[in-house]
């Protein structure tokens, strides 16, 4: 069975050392995607849909343990490995295995034993999967992120810097939209829909990129192209096995939630 | 070490404090130089003297009438000689000093009262003994204290200004620790990918490095650095970093008409401006998602092109992901900081600016000889082109010489 793969790190010369250990040593793996920053493996990550991720923990946008931390909140997480320049005293808190870690440059004995491991998890993914045929993915995979959940958000620095107000120009005028007034992100091919308490508005700015500057505790991310205000979240409805949908405080419209996050929404 | 240390240290009686009292601990010059610098204050002089004033004048009506002003006159310039000798005792207070002053004290107020006695005063001096000895005892009991204390000041200032020193050696360590590993294994990464798929970008990067590593190594053990070199260590740097960031890095080195002479002979704490460029890149071009520009500038300020008093400005720019509420709090830039204050004093600044868009850090250091930024360094900057031999740091080899204006780099 080939694993799912993707590779993100800043520095190319690391990032394609990385690509040829692991086509060399694993050729199971599949990489569908090497990115060079925190915002596209993110991205990537959404789109791809991968089981398996190496990221370097220092990157541009979101730092390695961000994009971990927020794949941990996904309903299928991929199996993380962090790659990093060096022993890193955080890093020792994964050697309980639930998440691997390598350091640059890459050797091939450690990431043999990497493998190994990756190996062994997917196994038990798989006969997890075959004991109860209903939930492809269920226990295995789901009982790995809550302990890696808590040790990231440890790890993560305290505070993100503070959201400024988005800049909207309208013709000649630049309109200032404070963040608590905004209601969604909806993202197009190359500009943003920023739906606001008065109306809405377009910038430029792609939505992966605002995401390293909003407050993840109040703009909850429910799909790839929608960024959405908890505050103003009225109800979500489940529309089928698949499909739920969210309704907003002060718009008529519906937001999609994707099957990826429906877990943000238990209900209990 | 003072009396009441050594009586801490050994509860035994001590014959040395009984027959010489006063404090055991002797300064040098050097120590005193160094710790000693609060002056004499003049307040303690117009202390000693309004007491003085403020008893003769209650006591007045009482001397007898044919020799109150001598007493007076003679109270006055006693206790003016008691602050000359005060003084004496606060510019280098041992207790050889104090032994030595208080004898002679004795000796000299017992001389003068055989002496009057035997000219016919005997009376007089019989009545004013008791007056006599309390005074001197008063005055002897002052100068111990005021030995006491200055010692102990002297010490706990040395002690303060050694503590301090090895906190600013401390941060220097923490400071190397932190910047090498993983600027070190970062780089090495690329260079493992490029030497296994036989890329041609090895061979400059291998060289960079290796350039970079012989400067900075042994860079901390120096004192201060000559600017030439420093700026050399920053383009072997840059040239690395260049390397491993590919297009999302520029760079530039500027040195403004004039300075030349100023950056063969000026020098500065070791790792300055590296540090500088070195946040630019941490915490403005990698963190930035599409990189940006770092440039290096050296000028003068204004007033420097003027004369006297002039400042030479040195300054780091980066293009990338701006400052951020923490960046002040940074462990490179105070370390810089303190090391700037203690070889420069208040003459040096250093600061950090918002630009548009990015980062601005600046260091204002002083040009003239006199403040310390030039001095032993005016020899080198007689022979230009030759360089400053300093020490254990090795020149940079394989450097070949650059235009003045460098425009750097793709």
């Amino acid at each position: 069975m080939m694993i799912r793969t993707l590779i993100a790190d800043d520095e190319e010369g690391p990032r394609e050392q990385l690509r040829a250990a692991l086509q060399r040593l694993a050729p199971e793996l599949e990489i569908v995607s090497a990115c060079a920053n925190g915002v596209d493996a993110w991205d990537e990550c959404l789109a791809q849909e991968p089981a398996l991720c190496f990221l370097d923990i220092r990157m541009p946008g979101l730092s390695g343990l961000e994009v971990a931390h927020r794949l941990a909140q996904l309903a299928e997480p991929p199996q993380v490995v962090f790659v990093t320049a060096y022993g890193d005293h955080a890093l020792s808190a994964f050697d309980a295995g639930v998440v691997d870690y390598v350091l640059k440059p890459v050797e091939d004995a450690r990431l043999q034993q990497c493998l190994q491991r990756i190996r062994q998890r997917q196994a038990q993914v798989a006969e997890a999967a075959d004991a109860t045929d209903a939930a492809p993915t269920a226990s295995a995979a789901a009982s790995l992120p809550t302990a890696t959940l808590e040790l990231l958000r440890q790890l993560l620095p305290a505070h993100r810097p503070t959201m400024r107000p988005i800049q909207a120009s309208q013709g000649r005028e630049i309109q200032l939209i404070p963040p608590e007034d905004i209601l969604f992100f909806q993202s197009d091919s190359r500009y943003t829909r920023v739906v606001h308490r008065d109306g809405e508005a377009w910038i430029r700015t792609a939505l992966k990129e605002l995401l390293t500057e909003l407050d993840a505790q109040i703009f909850w991310q429910v799909h790839r192209s929608v960024v959405v205000n908890s505050r103003f979240v009225a109800s979500a409805t489940r529309v089928d096995e698949n499909t739920m949908q969210l309704s907003l405080k002060g718009s008529e419209e519906k937001l999609p939630v994707s099957r990826q996050f429906q877990g943000l929404f238990k209900g209990q | 070490m003072t009396l009441r240390s050594a009586m801490a240290d050994n509860p035994r009686f001590h014959w040395s404090q009984w027959i010489f009292p006063g404090p055991r601990r002797v300064f040098t010059a050097a120590e005193l130089a160094r710790a000693g610098g609060t002056g004499w204050s003049s307040a303690i002089d117009c202390y000693v003297y309004t007491n003085v004033v403020l008893i003769v004048a209650i006591f007045y009506t009482q001397l007898p009438p044919g020799s109150a002003l001598a007493v007076v006159i003679s109270v006055i310039a006693v206790s003016m000689l008691g602050l000359l000798v005060a003084r004496w005792l606060w510019r280098h207070p041992t207790r050889t000093r104090y032994n030595l002053v208080s004898l002679a004290t004795g000796v000299a107020i017992a001389t003068t009262q055989v002496s009057l006695s035997k000219l016919g005063w005997k009376t007089q001096v019989m009545e004013s003994m008791p007056f006599v000895i309390g005074g001197m005892s008063l005055m002897m009991t002052s100068w111990w204290f005021l030995t006491l204390y200055r010692t102990q000041q002297i010490e706990s200032r040395l002690r303060e200004l050694d503590a301090q020193q090895e906190r600013i050696a401390m941060a220097q360590r923490l400071a190397t620790a932190q910047i090498q590993p993983h600027f070190l294994f970062n780089t090495l990464a690329s260079l493992q990918h490029w030497v296994d798929t036989r890329d041609e970008r090895a061979g400059p990067m291998l060289r960079s490095l290796t350039r970079y590593l012989r400067a900075t190594l042994p860079m901390f053990a120096q004192e201060r650095l000559p600017l030439e070199q420093e700026l050399q260590i920053v383009r072997s740097y840059l040239e690395v970093m260049q390397a491993r960031l590919g297009q999302r890095l520029t760079w530039s080195v500027d040195l403004e008409a004039g300075t030349q002479p100023v950056i063969t002979a000026a020098s500065l704490p070791p790792g300055t401006l590296l540090t500088l460029a070195e946040n630019a890149i941490t915490h403005g071009i990698e963190p930035s998602l599409r990189g940006g520009h770092v440039a290096i500038r050296v000028g003068m300020t204004a007033s420097a092109n003027a004369g006297e008093g002039g400042l030479l400005r040195l300054e780091v720019e980066d293009s990338g992901q701006g400052l951020t509420p923490d960046a002040y709090d940074g462990l490179g830039l105070s370390n810089t900081r303190e090391r700037l204050q203690a070889q420069f004093g208040a003459a040096a600044q250093l600061g950090l600016e918002r630009a548009s868009p990015g980062c601005l850090a600046w260091i204002e250091l002083p040009l003239q000889p006199s403040h310390g930024a030039l001095v032993g360094d005016q020899a080198a900057a007689a022979l230009p082109h030759t360089r400053p031999a300093a020490g254990p740091v090795p020149s940079i080899d394989a450097a070949p010489t650059r235009p003045a204006h460098e425009p750097t780099t793709p």
